[in-house]
């Protein structure tokens, strides 16, 4: 990679950066977050542990820091969570982080590694997260293997939600192989930049896995209302749509 | 899939009510540059006239009343003498009297050219009226055609009697072009050019905006809004609880 094309990965990094939550994190995009849990929530009705993937259509949309934010927010209501970055090629979490990748999941899935050491406890409160590990020439088989199902299984009873960050739907079948082996899959839409083909064909793919899509995450959202939301009515936003889609879930 | 899609109107007229600005734009550009273009890259036309009447005595008598047919007879006589009067031979003898008493050298079919001519208001006076560029030269053919044209008509139709009624004066201004109609109709022109611009953009635009976007290619709930992060300056926009007036609620 050149110079300048590393300069400008670095600075879009820290960029991301800022955008973790934290306590600084303004109410409206707490609330955001909350509001999603609790719509995954009811989607996925039943005791146990839950292991969710969240996909997009494109590469940038967003998808490792709307994972690592809602892997942040689960945690803080209570839950234990652990956040696993499948994205092997290009691993985003560690950057966002900044922690080595190494060991993971990679490691672990080849057989190197055993998954407790792959894990780095509480990067934030009843937070782990597994990194993706060294870049391997064949994530895809390794995903595919029975270790991945087994290492699932593992950590289902661990955790309370297993988060997973997964590459674009559509470059890559890594997504679609993930998604099959796990409870539900979120599909990242960024507002005004993901394309409608884009997005069909990503539905479309996780549809021929298997995958239980649960729903759409809308990233990046310029809601014209939302100015006059966060001065007026604040918790009338919040009821609208989680009762909204609550409703539009069971049909 | 369906290729058929909806056109919403309303959501196309709020496009084009965004782009406002853009249709104006244009409009003004366009009308300055016809304004710019008709002043100084259009010739302006001169035009003088002369009235003529013919009384064709071979026609029947009125009776008193005038009826529609009557009107519709003198229409078609004036045609009549009109076109004798634009007769190749009748230019030419034109030609010769302007030579003759101006000096200029043009040829009948020139002469034709800038002619025009019609009825007056319906009635059997008629107008011939001579454009050029240049002022004098129009009135000169004007009056060459009034001194030529009622011998030659009397000429063709017997027993009839033609006289002018009116010479033709140099024109003090030019009649064309409206430099302020020419504009105006750039902008029209502009305007269409730009409303076309925004619709045929709005058409092509295959991003996602919407939820109504999201709910064409699936029905599958949105579980989360997530607001644009790098548009918050988190000290303005953060809840801070001492300021706020709004409980929050359920949490």
């Amino acid at each position: 990679m050149n110079k300048r094309k590393e300069q400008d990965l670095t600075q879009s990094y820290v960029n991301q950066r800022r955008l973790i939550l934290n306590a600084n994190s303004s109410f409206h995009i707490q609330e955001a977050y909350r509001t999603l849990q609790t719509n995954i929530r009811f989607s996925l009705p039943g005791n146990g542990c839950k292991v969710i993937c969240l996909t997009s259509s494109m590469a940038s949309e967003g998808k490792s820091t709307t994972c690592l934010n809602l892997a942040i927010s689960m945690a803080e209501t209570g839950n234990r969570v652990l956040l696993i970055d499948a994205d092997m090629r290009r691993p985003s979490q560690s950057k966002l982080l900044i922690e080595k990748a190494s060991p993971g999941l990679s490691n672990v899935l080849a057989g190197l590694c055993e998954v407790r050491l792959a894990i780095r406890k509480d990067i934030r409160p009843h937070l782990d997260v597994m990194f993706s590990g060294e870049i391997p020439p064949n994530p895809l088989e390794l995903l595919s293997s029975k270790t991945m199902e087994k290492m699932l299984e593992e950590l289902k009873s661990l955790y309370d939600y297993v988060i997973i960050d997964t590459p674009p739907a559509t470059i890559v079948s890594d997504a679609c192989m993930i998604s099959s082996m796990t409870d539900g899959t979120l599909l990242l839409v960024r507002q005004n930049e993901a394309e409608k083909e884009g997005v069909s064909k990503a539905v479309k793919q996780l549809q021929m896995a298997n995958a239980k899509l649960l729903g759409f995450v809308m990233n990046g959202v310029l809601d014209s209302n939302s100015k006059g939301y966060r001065r007026k009515n604040k918790y009338g936003y919040k009821y609208k749509y989680t009762y909204e889609a609550a409703n539009r879930g069971k049909g | 899939m369906e290729k058929a899609k909806e056109i919403n109107v309303l959501a196309l007229c709020k496009s084009l009510l965004r782009k406002a600005w853009l249709i104006v734009l244009c409009a003004i550009v366009f009308g300055i540059g016809g304004y710019i273009y008709t002043d100084q890259c259009v010739d302006p036309m001169y035009q003088s006239s002369i009235l003529l009447y013919v009384n064709n005595t071979n026609k029947t008598e009125n009776s008193g009343n005038i009826s529609a047919s009557d009107l519709a007879t003198s229409q078609r006589l004036v045609e009549t003498y009109i076109i004798i009067l634009k007769s190749d031979p009748v230019m030419e003898k034109v030609a010769n009297n302007l030579k003759h008493t101006t000096g200029t050298d043009l040829t009948g079919g020139a002469i034709k050219g800038m002619i025009t001519a019609g009825a007056e208001n319906g009635t059997e006076v008629f107008r011939v009226s001579v454009s050029s560029t240049d002022p004098v030269l129009a009135a000169e053919v004007a009056n060459s055609v009034a001194a030529v044209a009622p011998k030659e008509i009397e000429g063709v139709i017997q027993g009839s009697s033609a006289k002018v009624v009116q010479h033709a004066t140099v024109a003090g201004a030019p009649y064309s072009p409206n430099k302020t109609r020419q504009a105006a109709i750039f902008a029209i022109v502009g305007a269409v050019l730009a409303v076309a611009f925004v619709l045929i953009r709005e058409f092509m635009d295959v991003r996602i905006k919407s939820e109504e976007d999201l709910a064409e290619i699936c029905d599958a709930p949105i579980l989360g809004f997530i607001p644009e992060l790098s548009q918050e300056s988190s000290s303005k926009y953060s809840y801070t609880p001492h300021s706020s007036e709004n409980e929050e609620v359920g949490r």
